[in-house]
């Protein structure tokens, strides 16, 4: 079952409806949240290299989406929500290859989960590109900024995000199962 | 012995999110018990602060989950009055006992919560968005008892803090008895 949202706000045009889709769409909001949490835990060192990893396949996701892969399944999304957020509470130091990992798989889910099919024609490069715009600035911005709180408090806000998100899959988790 | 069913006002209230966003807030018993899970936190200190608030959620997951399954739990309204008489007689008489023990007494208690947002899950119009909105309220609502807890250190704030845990102890047994 999917639950994708394809024009965030009626009229805004596609390539604003492509920039506000990653920020819109729960799951997409919830592995934005959690992978940049992640992220920003891990530290600078691992930022430089797993970022840019992520806005690559990020792209390269988008591009092919419409030839290669349908969205994919809202149970993979949550269960890969809910580990990263279990990650994020227990504030776990993950080797960088985890850290690069969870942030391909950002790229990836965002990217195959971006579908143009309800977009008008011509204008799927349009929203496309919005996407990549607003996904791609959306997890720098974020993970560059949970980075910059180093207060206790403010570490404290980061662990207590990752237990909501990981919270909300699972119970979102169960619900699909209890439907099926 | 009178049983209100205080936790599901928020039934009507339209779209995924802001139902599950205003649901906690509409039950008294519920609010007034997660205020006081935040002031209990934030009366203990460190880490209790922060392991309270990341165990709750997590834990009411697990809770919401038996709802969703159609799991039965016994008293789950009288659960959620004791916790709010249980919690707010914790922050009254200063008790501090040892970390698991708060921890594993606000875990009981997240059980009886979870399972009655749970059940209310179904209803509504987008899961995810649902569960997001509800335990972000929830978590607010522990950041709020955190935010009072914070007098403790101002001159009287500690019989401040006392006294509101003496408040959410007393309406505790009001919802317990029917009186409110």
């Amino acid at each position: 079952m999917l639950l994708m949202l394809h024009n965030p706000i009626e009229g805004i045009g596609s390539f604003y409806g492509g920039v506000l889709h990653p920020l819109v769409v729960p799951e997409q909001v919830l592995l934005l949240v959690t992978t940049s949490a992640l992220l920003a835990q891990q530290g600078m060192h691992v930022m430089r290299r797993a970022v840019p990893v992520g806005l690559v396949l990020l792209a390269l996701a988008i591009w092919f989406q419409p030839w290669l892969v349908k969205t994919p399944p809202q149970a993979s999304v949550l269960v890969w929500g809910a580990l990263l957020g279990l990650c994020v509470a227990a504030q776990l130091r993950l080797p960088l290859a985890a850290g690069v990992a969870a942030a391909g798989l950002y790229g990836l889910a965002v990217g195959f989960g971006t579908d143009v099919e309800e977009i008008p024609v011509g204008e799927e490069k349009l929203f496309q590109g919005g996407a990549l715009l607003g996904a791609g600035i959306a997890l720098l911005c974020l993970t560059v900024w949970l980075e910059s709180a180093k207060r206790p408090w403010q570490r404290i806000v980061v662990r207590v995000l990752g237990s909501w998100a990981a919270a909300a899959s699972l119970i979102v988790l169960t619900w699909l199962l209890v439907q099926d | 012995m009178a049983l209100p069913i205080l936790l599901h006002d928020g039934a009507g209230v339209a779209g995924g999110f802001t139902s599950g966003l205003l649901h906690p807030l509409t039950g008294p018993d519920h609010l007034a018990a997660m205020v006081a899970v935040g002031l209990w936190g934030a009366f203990l200190g460190a880490p209790a602060i922060w392991v309270l608030p990341v165990v709750f959620p997590l834990v009411m997951a697990v809770g919401a989950a038996l709802g969703l399954a159609g799991v039965a739990v016994p008293g789950v309204e009288t659960g959620i009055a004791l916790s709010a008489v249980a919690l707010g007689a914790m922050v009254a008489t200063a008790s501090k006992p040892p970390l698991p023990f708060a921890a594993l007494l606000v875990g009981l208690f997240a059980i009886f919560h979870g399972h009655a947002h749970g059940t209310e899950l179904p209803e509504s119009a987008d899961a995810l968005s649902y569960s997001l909105g509800f335990v972000i309220s929830t978590g607010a609502l522990h950041l709020a008892g955190i935010g009072l807890g914070f007098a403790v250190d101002k001159p009287g704030g500690r019989n401040f803090v006392r006294a509101c845990g003496a408040v959410i102890a007393i309406a505790g047994l009001g919802f317990l008895f029917g009186w409110l």
